[in-house]
């Protein structure tokens, strides 16, 4: 995708639009030919209007502030992503993440794309979010557009695309209508194994109780909320971006300092609002924002897997660079990363590998307690996500508890051996495995009247 | 995958050779550049030109170690170093009355705590370090001075021991190497170094792992406080005397020594040595411009330009 948008040049290999050869040296020139990016990592700035979010970047942008062209066309392209109701002058700051998401697909419009590549456009969105990128995304298609949608969610290929092309380990697999491709081939393909079944067995014997929750609150996001964890089991704490369900983590890894309520780890209390607090006693984090607040990108793959465990390899706060490798390379061997690589900075390597690595923190450790996750597999290929399942399904069976949020209802289902469902911070369902339904869930963390 | 833990402790050191990235390689012809000049200027390998180069080194270079912790923890820079250092010297010339070693003792201390406040406001309370810098640099100044006046003679001359030479080196070049090796031994082989490393890489994934950040700043702010109030204790041995005007501005050296160095602003990368070689750098600018004859204001020019070519050049590397 960096190669098409012209980020990165192409170290061999021709591009072609509408049949006429095409070397892109900067996106600008991308531009030009009437491709547009929506990167996963959105690009918009905050603190500026929408307007001039849509004309930020364009190849052709006045250099003198016309508003009356340049906000007619905003206008037009608003109007193409179902974003009509908005005023051109609101500041980006205030609109939620879908909203942003159609605003950069309006960005390329505003720029004439004639092909857009959409790059995971949902991997941050709710359901009901989806299905309005989905309508956006149609309504282009019906305009004569064409449309790269990049994804690792199989459903959203059947619901939207026509033709299908997998990629794997940077090579074509295949590319096939869509109509042609049943759900199990596709699978295979994108795995490069027969597939059995991604998802671990469930537990059936819930160990003692570890975690208790009761009217855990954060102002104005969680309210309320109570819940348990047993050792041996996976717990899901599902809801749509907003309901509460990544800020109740959140709030129990130490991260949210207006966070009340009582929590006790295995009958010890809590004190909230501490991260350091939190990880002395017993409780690891693995974030949903890799890059930003999960991998320590600047240091190589042994220290950022032994980030939260130092004090194990050192005495007397000296560390015994023996002990050091040989934790390293245990922990890298239990997560199934390379062990070759455990020198490799972190920047270097994979979502999947990286995440590997912010799992692995997680691994082996003495004392057995609360593994909170969000978004556990976010932006990670489908083989290094079954590897994750597994390794999470150990986790539990060494008397750990998780607690795990996410958006990926599929995986939850998959997943999860309880499962709590969120709408607007309050929990409003609770179900246990095998009576978890996926429909049941979905109607729980969308359908308003159920809450109020 | 398949291979055992001790199959990737014998490979490990075989990591494969990086190309020369664009800050490195002018980084590499700055320093060969300045060699090569140094070599060329007449007086330049003279004894007492030698000396008074490794003299000007020691007492900004102190100074530049302590930025160095505070760089690498992931707070850029501090104002308040220069102040600190002076506030130190003038500690240590009011209490060298108790005897040599109590006076550098309590300097130390204070140095240690002036500097431990600020990183306590910064690590737990999240406040911008440069502001809390230019902060505490204007309450330095304005208590000292309102408490000792203007300067501190030495009540006597036990400070002459740190203005000896051993073995024709200068002590305070040899305290300055030694301060050296025990920081870089404590970034490389403590607990402390590689969570300082972490949390200057990343200080909100530290946070999210659980680490506590607010105790390691404090403690790099300690470190850099220590070797603060040596620099002091060496200028003020130096003059005979202690004043808030001796150590001002050297901060700013020390910050231009650190990046000349190579050491990342944003935090998370670098090394003493490579700040040890920043001052040498730095010094030997100064020697060659003031031996060649050059004015105070071309001197200040070629270190803003080597300065700028080397941050100019760290940017370039990143975006490629």
């Amino acid at each position: 995708m960096k190669i098409l948008s012209g980020v990165i040049r192409p170290s061999e290999g021709t591009i072609a639009i509408d049949g006429k050869l095409v070397a892109f040296r900067s996106p600008i020139e991308a531009q030009r030919a009437g491709l547009a990016l929506v990167a996963q990592e959105l690009s918009l700035a905050p603190d500026l209007s929408i307007h001039d979010n849509l004309w930020l970047g364009h190849a052709s942008a006045p250099m003198r502030r016309q508003t009356g062209v340049t906000a007619q066309k905003a206008r037009s392209a608003l109007v193409s992503v179902g974003l009509d109701h908005l005023d051109l002058g609101t500041k980006v700051r205030t609109l939620g993440i879908a909203e942003r998401q159609l605003l950069e697909i309006a960005r390329g419009l505003v720029r004439n794309a004639s092909l857009l590549i959409l790059d995971e456009p949902t991997a941050t969105l709710s359901d009901n979010e989806i299905s309005r990128v989905f309508g956006a995304v149609r309504t282009l298609k019906a305009r004569g557009c064409s449309v790269i949608f990049i994804t690792h969610r199989m459903g959203e290929v059947y619901q939207l695309c026509d033709t299908v092309t997998v990629l794997r380990n940077g090579r074509v697999i295949a590319t096939e209508p869509v109509a042609a491709m049943p759900r199990e081939t596709l699978l295979e393909l994108m795995l490069g194994r027969k597939l059995t079944d991604i998802y671990p067995r469930h537990s059936t014997q819930p160990g003692d109780q570890i975690l208790t929750v009761r009217g855990l609150t954060v102002p104005g996001v969680v309210h309320d909320i109570s819940l348990e964890a047993h050792a041996g089991q996976i717990l899901g704490v599902v809801g749509q971006i907003g309901s509460g369900a990544i800020e109740t983590v959140r709030a129990l890894a130490g991260l949210a300092h207006a966070a009340t309520g009582e929590v006790w780890i295995g009958g010890v209390p809590l004190r909230l609002g501490s991260a350091p607090a939190a990880a002395a006693s017993g409780v690891r984090f693995v974030s949903e924002d890799r890059g930003e607040e999960g991998i320590f990108l600047d240091q190589p793959a042994s220290i950022n897997l032994l980030a939260t465990r130092l004090a194990e390899v050192a005495s007397r706060g000296f560390l015994r660079p023996a002990s050091l490798r040989k934790t390293a390379a245990a922990l890298a061997a239990q997560v199934g990363f390379d062990t070759r690589r455990l020198d490799t900075p972190a920047s270097t390597l994979s979502g999947g590998n990286q995440q590997k690595l912010a799992v692995g923190r997680c691994a082996n450790r003495d004392m057995a307690g609360v593994i909170l996750m969000n978004e556990p597999t976010r932006g990670v290929d489908m083989g290094a996500r079954a590897e994750i399942y597994q390794m999470l399904r150990r986790f539990c069976d060494e008397g750990n508890a998780i607690v795990l949020a996410s958006t990926d209802i599929e995986e939850v289902i998959g997943l999860v051996d309880r499962v709590v469902t969120l709408y607007r911070g309050r929990i409003v369902g609770t179900h246990q495995h095998p009576g978890i339904v996926e429909t049941t869930v979905l109607a729980e963390i969308t359908r308003a009247e159920a809450a109020l | 995958m398949t291979s055992t833990p001790d199959a990737a402790i014998a490979a490990s050191p075989a990591t494969p050779r990086q190309r020369l990235a664009p800050a490195d390689l002018a980084r590499f012809s700055l320093v060969l550049a300045i060699v090569v000049l140094a070599l060329s200027t007449p007086g330049f390998l003279s004894r007492p030109s030698l000396i008074a180069l490794i003299n000007a080194m020691s007492l900004v270079g102190c100074v530049a170690l302590a930025m160095t912790f505070i760089t690498l923890g992931g707070n850029i820079m501090s104002f308040s170093l220069g102040a600190t250092t002076s506030v130190a010297g003038i500690v240590f010339m009011a209490t060298l009355g108790l005897g040599l070693l109590p006076a550098i003792v309590v300097a130390i201390v204070a140095g240690v705590v002036i500097s431990a406040a600020q990183g306590a406001v910064i690590g737990w309370l999240r406040a911008n370090p440069i502001i809390v810098s230019m902060a505490a640099y204007a309450l330095l100044i304005g208590a000292t001075q309102m408490i000792v006046g203007p300067k501190v003679d030495a009540p006597n001359l036990a400070y002459e021991v740190l203005k000896q030479r051993l073995f024709g080196v200068p002590a305070s070049f040899l305290v300055l190497a030694a301060m050296a090796v025990l920081g870089q031994l404590v970034l490389t082989f403590t607990r402390f170094g590689h969570e300082l490393m972490l949390v200057g890489s990343n200080a909100r994934a530290a946070e999210a792992a659980g680490l506590d950040v607010g105790r390691v700043t404090t403690a790099a702010y300690m470190v850099a406080g220590a070797f603060s109030a040596v620099a002091g204790i060496l200028v003020a041995s130096r003059f005979g005397s202690a004043d808030m005007q001796t150590a001002r501005g050297f901060e700013f050296t020390a910050i231009a020594a650190v990046l000349v160095g190579g050491t990342a602003i944003g935090g998370g990368k670098g090394s003493l040595w490579q700040t040890f070689i920043g001052v040498a750098v730095m010094a030997t600018i100064n020697a060659v411009t003031l031996l060649r004859g050059f004015s105070i204001e071309i001197q200040q020019l070629v270190v803003g330009l080597a300065v700028l070519g080397v941050i100019v050049f760290q940017g370039i590397g990143r975006r490629t």
